[in-house]
């Protein structure tokens, strides 16, 4: 917990992702430029983005339990979290950050 | 069809034949006239805990035992549950996965996870794709797609996806199976109505309780480009798997009636023409205390004596009641079963639905292989529902026996007010052989027992009514003559 609470206001602002797409369906192509907004409205954040293919690495779909794309597994600020979807609703990426709110 | 050389097309594609894939599950291949639609898909609905799951994870296990390999997608179980679930029926899934036949999904999506607008069901799919092509996949099985589906919070939408999924499914080429619930609830079943379009074959699985009991039917309910049969059947667990209860193509397989075996009364045999005949079978019917079990011991002594098996189905006392009730007429029933040649099985009847009495009943004739067959009382087996619950199991039961060379022996109790015409009161008289009608007679002194022979199919029978009694070595048959018709 005290783990938890000292990333999430922690100095670093460090913002770990890992986006999971399928090719270029739709809805991927949405997530990706959500996801590009999304750092640009955070300028004082360093962001650390993956993007894996579920086509090309199914596997890695399967460890993280992404069954639907696209999907986005926040790795920091812990504890890791997945949201499915396109990413549309700006407010939950917001909320995992406190200060921010 | 014979082969035409001019239309090599024809020839080479037959698109006229539907291929179908063996489901290897006990009675379902007969009910489905050889299995399911190969390459397309198969819709399991029923309501919970009808068995869909079990069904479509028997049709795996048969599959990865005969060299086809195929993939459990389930988006409801724990792998460990099901591994659990398997094991319950002695499959054992990790050895089948160790041999590359079986790849297990499990696709539950986390409860807590956060939703942030609209995804589709590709990245399932290309799980999918790679364990397809990992294994080689040629069954799949889609469990429980609805607690997915439901995600998308979307009637088109989730019909949009499941359309993704099967044209996905189709164009592998592989045989699927998916398990659908379907409620009571009528929004709920309208929601996925649609499935029941898509699919090429569908199968409703049915729990349902009838006065008081418990029982389970299965029933095809289309089945594109193919015949079927079009019946409800029981259906059942057994500990190896699933067990369908079809009534098979009705008595063109039944075995002919064969030699006479001794009733074990010789007197009777006499105004029989010989006794009871092999594969034959026999019904006693008579009201109270006339004495139709001291007849079925008799002949059932008789079977045993002759180094034959027979199987006892009880459904009014136990063994020990039977066994104490026997000593008067002077019948020994424990000597017999020491010998190992009779086995008693004691039922109440209301104790579970008639696919679960079959069941038991099927297995112990498969281990036991008896030669015989007693049924006392199956007045009794009404009270596993239903007249009609009666009628199914012991139709299927004799069905059973005559395909198998059994001879049977029914006892039936009748009431006060049952006409004599009316023999069992269950209507069983067409796969009946030989009917024998027991009556008290009440004379100035006291009651007369009395007997007659209603029928006995292909032999010359007595058509007289003889008296009896039950002393303390057995029964004996008074005013006997040749069975001279008259």
């Amino acid at each position: 917990m005290e783990n938890n609470s000292q990333n999430r206001i922690g100095a670093q602002k460090r913002f770990a992702v890992r986006l999971f797409i399928a090719g270029d369906a739709p809805n991927s192509l949405i997530a990706r430029k959500n996801l590009e907004r999304f750092q640009e409205s955070l300028p004082g954040y360093k962001f650390d983005i993956e993007i894996v293919d579920v086509n090309e690495n199914p596997q890695m779909a399967l460890q993280c339990g992404v069954f639907v794309t696209p999907a986005l597994l926040v790795i920091d600020p812990s504890p890791e979290t997945l949201i499915f979807g396109n990413l549309c609703n700006n407010e939950t990426l917001r909320n995992l950050f406190p200060e921010d709110v | 069809m014979p082969p035409n050389p001019k239309n090599p097309i024809n020839d080479a594609e037959q698109p006229d034949m539907i291929s179908k894939v063996s489901t290897g599950i006990f009675g379902l291949d007969e009910v489905l006239l050889g299995g399911v639609p190969a390459g397309s898909m198969t819709l399991l609905s029923g309501g919970p805990g009808s068995g869909k799951t079990m069904m479509g994870l028997e049709f795996l296990v048969r599959g990865a035992r005969s060299g086809s390999p195929g993939i459990l997608l389930t988006f409801e179980e724990k792998e460990r549950a099901l591994r659990k679930y398997a094991y319950h029926f002695g499959w054992n899934l990790a050895e089948l996965e160790e041999q590359g036949n079986l790849a297990l999904i499990s696709a539950r999506i986390q409860p807590d996870a956060i939703l942030s607008g609209d995804f589709d069901l590709r990245g399932i799919l290309s799980i999918l794709r790679q364990k397809a092509a990992d294994i080689k996949a040629e069954r799949v099985l889609i469990d429980a797609p609805d607690v997915f589906l439901r995600l998308l919070d979307n009637i088109a939408k989730e019909r949009a996806e499941l359309h993704l999924l099967h044209e996905w499914l189709i164009g592998e080429g592989v045989t699927t199976l998916m398990t659908v619930k379907k409620g009571t609830n009528s929004v709920f079943s309208s929601h996925y109505e649609f499935l029941d379009y898509m699919a090429d074959c569908v199968i409703y699985l049915d729990q349902r309780v009838y006065e008081q009991v418990t029982t389970r039917r299965l029933r095809v309910v289309k089945y594109r480009g193919s015949a079927y049969g079009r019946n409800e059947y029981p259906f059942g667990f057994t500990n190896s798997g699933v067990c369908i209860i079809p009534v098979t193509q009705t008595s063109l397989r039944h075995q002919a009636l064969g030699e006479c075996l001794s009733s074990g009364i010789t007197t009777l045999d006499d105004l029989l023409g010989g006794g009871y005949r092999r594969c034959s079978c026999t019904l006693i019917t008579g009201s109270s205390g006339t004495g139709k079990t001291t007849f079925a011991c008799s002949f059932a002594l008789s079977v045993v004596a002759h180094g034959q098996r027979l199987l006892y189905l009880n459904f009014e006392e136990s063994w020990d009641a039977l066994t104490s009730c026997m000593i008067s007429p002077g019948l020994d029933l424990k000597p017999a079963q020491e010998s190992g040649n009779l086995r008693f099985i004691s039922n109440m009847p209301e104790s579970q639905g008639i696919e679960e009495h079959l069941i038991q009943a099927f297995q112990a004739i498969e281990k036991f292989k008896p030669s015989c067959l007693i049924v006392d009382a199956i007045s009794a087996c009404r009270r596993m529902g239903s007249a009609h619950s009666a009628f199914d199991y012991l139709l299927r039961l004799i069905d059973h026996c005559k395909q198998r060379g059994i001879t049977t022996f029914l006892t039936n109790l009748t009431t006060a007010t049952d006409t004599s015409q009316e023999i069992t009161g269950i209507d069983l008289s067409s796969v009946i052989d030989t009917v024998i009608i027991l009556r008290n007679v009440e004379t100035d002194n006291g009651y007369r027992r009395e007997l007659g022979i209603l029928k006995s199919r292909g032999r010359r029978h007595s058509t007289r009514i003889h008296q009896f009694h039950i002393t303390d070595h057995g029964i004996e048959i008074e005013n006997l003559e040749a069975p001279d018709g008259k």
